[in-house]
């Protein structure tokens, strides 16, 4: 278990925050993406196959 | 593979890649965090490493996938190659980013400085900058195929660099350490760290795949969509 | 050939030449790329007195010396050994027996004035029990 009262601290917390930061960041961009394609992709996909 | 077919895959195994990124990211730092212990030398700061080797193990692998999915997009024109290089390319550069931030954090504590510009680090921050020129490219074209095209130039001639940051600490003298994992004689990590740390790698390679499908199945509809506009236009 | 095959062959040409020219360019800046200088290297290079150079070794065991706010040590590769004055703060992983990288001039004496010290790490990881276990059993192998 982590040692709270470890000099390092800060560093290792500022590291598994900007872990955070980035994944969370990559998977709301992705689905951000998937969410604005989806409708048109839909209306596109109703006609082909009506 | 034909985009209706292609899109309807990808809807079909995202659940469980999902599944399978949580899973693995929860255990991933539940050994990292708390069931792991800390370094003789390094203290609690060892932590560090269950983020930074993972996230450069998964720059170096990325950008491989990227330059071998741009060879195959030039030499056969395959469109889904493109698609899927386009979507993992920032994928990368994420991982890369990740790498040296959470490498400086632990360099300071640790080396006494934030960066120093040795072999190693200097190859990263390359690579992290031939991943933007990547991006850079296949957004620079007002046609997506002659951005792809030469986008996937640069990423195999980036290639070059990819065997310098794996062995530029053993070809020369760097601040940072050697491997401690791939090397001969086997892993000089005792395994309650390696465990954590293998089970992060494995964590991010998971992440990675799902947001490379999310992202591959956007691009694929998108490019979809765009010529159903163009033909509709036309009419 | 077809079209596929020329352009498989080509790719493949290109990115042999590109790799050769990689390797030309590495091997023609070997000297740069190198992060420091063991004690060995160093004495031996004809700039060594000359410019701002960084040294690297092993703080020989022992030969810690602070005085006030400075330090003194001794960095060794084995063979060769330089005696190093700094004043400063040290790194959190300094010590005795382990890798270290000081920047700074060397003087014709022999003598290392460095400006900073950076520690360098080796790739072993262990907890300290582990680590206490290997050193009771004398499987410890200093210096590595």
């Amino acid at each position: 278990m982590i040692d709270p009262a470890s000099p390092y601290l800060s560093y290792v917390a500022a590291a598994y925050g900007a872990c955070a930061v980035v994944l969370g960041g990559m998977t709301w961009r992705a689905w951000r993406g998937w969410r604005r394609v989806r409708d048109a992709w839909d209306r596109v996909q109703r006609r082909d196959r009506p | 593979m034909e985009p209706a077919r292609f899109v309807a895959l990808c809807g079909r195994v995202l659940p469980f890649a999902v599944a399978l990124a949580v899973a693995m990211l929860a255990a991933g730092l539940l050994f990292s965090l708390a069931l792991s212990p800390a370094d003789y030398q390094q203290g609690e700061s060892v932590r560090i490493m269950y983020v930074h080797v993972p996230a450069a193990w998964m720059a170096l692998f990325v950008y491989a996938l990227v330059a071998v999915l741009g060879g195959v997009g030039l030499a056969f024109g395959h469109a889904l190659a493109f698609h899927a290089a386009r979507a993992a390319a920032p994928l990368g550069a994420a991982f890369a980013l990740l790498c040296l931030v959470s490498g400086s954090l632990w360099g300071k504590p640790m080396w006494g400085a934030w960066w120093v510009w040795d072999a190693r680090l200097t190859s990263m921050l390359l690579l992290f900058f031939l991943y933007l020129g990547q991006i850079a490219l296949s957004g620079a074209f007002d046609r997506q195929a002659r951005g792809d095209r030469a986008a996937a130039v640069l990423a195999l001639v980036g290639c070059v660099n990819l065997p310098v940051v794996k062995f530029s600490v053993d070809w020369w003298h760097t601040l940072h350490q050697p491997a401690s994992v791939f090397k001969f004689g086997g892993p000089s990590i005792d395994p309650s760290m390696l465990l954590p740390l293998l089970l992060m790698a494995g964590a991010f390679k998971a992440v990675f795949f799902a947001l490379w499908l999310i992202r591959t199945r956007t691009a694929v509809a998108a490019s979809r969509v765009a010529a159903a506009r163009l033909a509709g236009g036309a009419r | 050939m077809s079209r596929r095959r020329q352009r498989l062959v080509w790719l493949g040409v290109g990115l042999g030449a590109v790799f050769a020219a990689g390797a030309l360019v590495l091997s023609a800046l070997d000297d740069s790329l190198t992060f420091f200088y063991g004690p060995a290297d160093l004495v031996e290079r004809p700039d060594a007195f000359s410019r701002r150079v960084r040294l690297g070794g092993l703080v020989e065991p022992g030969s810690l010396v602070r005085e006030g706010a400075a330090v003194r040590f001794t960095v060794t590769d084995g063979q060769v050994s330089l005696p190093v004055t700094f004043s400063g703060v040290l790194p959190d992983l300094f010590r005795e027996g382990q890798g270290v990288v000081a920047e700074g001039r060397l003087s014709q004496d022999g003598h290392f004035a460095a400006e900073t010290v950076l520690a360098k790490h080796d790739e072993n990881y262990m907890p300290r029990e582990v680590a206490e276990v290997l050193k009771q059993n004398g499987e410890w192998r200093a210096a590595r």
